[in-house]
């Protein structure tokens, strides 16, 4: 008995002290907000991951009420957070729904991928 | 920076790579699904994880009825990115009023688990599997089986993440779900003399309905829950017993069970009350508690990757 709760003593240690970066990368928060209705054109595209990400496999799409894709620079990872990704919206965006598609690869190699609406409501 | 530069070289491959860029299934995933790991029904995902320990108590549908309390250990490998092999074991400890206390071990369970499908737009997971309930390795005194029973299982899960927009608020529901029939060694219990009598198959089945708040605040609407809330997942799930044959008693028992898991990045806290269906499946109301742990995001390049074919699928 004495050492099965040993074993997992230690178990739940590791699970708490180990280096968070070994995860599956999930979206925390993004800007704009997903889901959120704002009044202007965002400068940019910020989604904000539980992990930390390889920022060469990691990629942002923006789709526009027409379906067609907006131009975005190509995401990159802030220099002080690896979980930041940041992709700059090109053109200013008119009115309307749009949808970001995000597909990311964790730093231990697993991938991830989601989607969320935000609208311009101006 | 040579050997920091080959291991991006060998990351680009594994990415590149056929096999890598199929969707990821380990740790419950299909798409931007996350399956959280149930506790009375089986999830679709086949993974490296750790339930230790499951603790239950409740009132058996016995005459007189019985204090159960149940504590469980089950711990799953990956042979292959989509074969995995499970080992679980029980220790039950039973006391009825006027009677002493009973206690010991149920028989030792394996399972043989291997993933057919998964679809990432349509949030979908099916999975195959082979439970034997290994007969006379527990204690007859907690119920233990004397006989091996075989129960061929398939587990599935569906999101709801494919629903139109305007159903945005229904989005973050999924289903999962197992159906297995377990059939025994032996038609009829051991006896001296006469055939003992006869041991039905069983269908045992069960499904959880969840409604994910992490799917809620990432692919539908930031409501700004605190972050503990946004990794709750509320859920109902139901198992069900069916005999199904060779005569005797045919009506179904269950629990209905309705909880909620919290998933974090390397671990997840279930907790969920236990609701007898009727008279024979208990009485009153119990409760089960779970700490699981996800090997696969703990020890990533250790015991927490498949033993063959690489990290994922």
């Amino acid at each position: 008995m004495k050492r099965a709760m040993l074993v997992l003593a230690t178990l739940i240690s590791t699970s708490l002290l180990t280096s968070p970066a070994c995860a599956h990368a999930f979206l925390k928060r993004a800007e704009p907000r997903v889901g959120s209705s704002i009044d202007a054109s965002p400068a940019e595209l910020r989604l904000d991951f539980t992990q930390g990400l390889v920022g060469e496999f990691c990629s942002i799409s923006l789709i526009a009420p027409t379906g067609a894709k907006v131009p975005l620079s190509k995401p990159s990872l802030s220099p002080s957070d690896s979980a930041e990704l940041t992709a700059r919206v090109l053109q200013a965006l008119p009115p309307g729904l749009y949808r970001v598609e995000w597909r990311v690869v964790s730093v231990d190699t697993h991938h991830t991928q989601g989607e969320f609406q935000f609208r311009i409501a101006r | 920076m040579k050997r920091f530069a080959s291991g991006k070289v060998a990351l680009a491959i594994l990415i590149a790579s056929p096999l890598a860029a199929r969707p990821a299934v380990a740790h419950g995933i299909a798409g931007a699904r996350f399956f959280p790991a149930t506790i009375a029904t089986d999830d679709p995902a086949v993974s490296d994880e750790l339930s230790l320990p499951t603790f239950s108590s409740s009132l058996t549908g016995d005459e007189p009825a019985a204090w159960e309390w149940d504590v469980s250990g089950e711990y799953s490998k990956r042979i292959t990115p989509d074969l995995g092999v499970s080992i679980g074991e029980t220790w039950t400890k039973l006391k009825a009023p006027g009677s002493p206390a009973a206690a010991g071990f149920q028989d030792l369970e394996t399972t043989l688990k291997y993933h057919l499908f998964t679809s990432a737009p349509h949030e979908a997971m099916i999975s195959a599997g082979l439970v034997v309930d290994w007969g006379a390795t527990g204690a007859s005194k907690v119920g233990a089986d004397p006989v091996t029973e075989f129960t061929p299982t398939l587990y599935f899960g569906k999101g709801a993440g494919d629903l139109p927009a305007a159903l945005g608020l229904l989005r973050p529901l999924a289903l999962t779900g197992v159906v297995g029939l377990s059939i025994p060694e032996q038609e009829r219990e051991a006896a001296p003399g006469p055939p003992g009598a006869p041991i039905p198959r069983v269908l045992a089945w069960g499904v959880a309905l969840e409604y994910s708040l992490p799917y809620l605040s990432s692919q539908v609407k930031d409501y700004g829950l605190p972050g503990w809330a946004e990794d709750l997942t509320p859920l109902i799930e139901a198992t069900f017993q069916t005999p199904l044959s060779r005569g005797g008693d045919v009506r179904t028992i269950g629990t209905f069970d309705p909880g909620v898991i919290w998933s974090g990045q390397k671990i997840q806290v279930g907790a969920e009350a236990l609701l007898p269906m009727n008279r024979r499946s208990g009485r009153g109301v119990g409760f089960i508690i779970q700490l699981h742990f996800f090997l696969d995001d703990m020890f990533p390049h250790g015991i927490g990757r498949p033993l063959l074919g690489g990290q994922e699928r």
